[in-house]
């Protein structure tokens, strides 16, 4: 058995096989949505898309929070991958689209800061919440939410 | 009546200000001091004299002075699509 400081490495190496080819796949997807989501934000009206974002009624499970969390980590890590830069509305997409897919309920929130603390960059935010929990986008307050989808 | 197009836009409070979101666009409008005293008396009981009238009397400026802000700032509304009648 070969050894390696690296916590990453030894992740990997502890996976399955076919576990980690199903991870680096939703890596990928993560990575193919994150662009889209991209020209969405940049180029299309925002009526045009934001009814296709959240998940209200998950067939009446509770929302599975782990896995949630679990698409969410593969967001980040292709967010990190990609050379775009994909902020936070682009990203909370890419989750809820992955999220819907799965028939995990969820809504995107649309937030912004206190007047006084709008400074540039920033004042502006989005996040994904699952049951009562923040999964991708969480950034400390104060944050006033303007906006859920679904609404 | 003036009133509202509540599926136009999502709309916070925050102290004394109101931001409204644009639901057709993603903007944000920020609506405090003379604005957000217009935008909260926009509640479908009140036409634009009876806006300018009430804002006369717990503003200490000209009728006409706050009648021109009222007019420039109902117009912007409407262009924007967020309010409706006269």
């Amino acid at each position: 058995m070969s050894t390696n400081s690296s916590p990453a490495c030894a992740n990997r190496a502890s996976l399955p096989a076919p576990d980690l080819w199903a991870q680096r796949l939703l890596t990928v997807r993560a990575a193919a949505l994150l662009c889209g989501a991209w020209v969405l934000v940049a180029l299309v009206p925002f009526r045009r898309w934001r009814g296709r974002l959240g998940l209200a009624d998950g067939g009446g499970l509770v929302p599975d929070i782990d896995r949630a969390r679990w698409l969410a980590r593969r967001v980040e890590r292709a967010a990190t991958r990609l050379r775009l830069p994909v902020k936070c509305l682009p990203r909370a997409m890419a989750l809820s689209w992955l999220l819907r897919r799965e028939g995990i309920a969820h809504c995107v929130a649309i937030a912004i800061r206190p007047a006084p603390m709008r400074d540039g960059a920033d004042s502006l935010h989005a996040w994904v919440e699952a049951g009562d929990e923040v999964v991708l986008g969480q950034l400390p307050g104060p944050w006033h939410v303007l906006h859920r989808m679904p609404g | 009546m003036l009133t509202r197009q509540e599926a136009r836009f999502s709309e916070t409070r925050i102290d004394d200000e109101y931001v409204i979101m644009l639901l057709d666009t993603g903007e944000f409008l920020s609506l405090a001091g003379t604005a957000g005293a217009i935008w909260e008396r926009i509640d479908g009981t009140r036409d634009r004299d009876a806006l300018v009238a009430d804002l006369t009397s717990d503003f200490a400026a000209p009728a006409t002075q706050i009648a021109a802000d009222v007019d420039e700032f109902l117009a912007s509304l409407r262009e924007s699509g967020l309010i409706a009648g006269s």
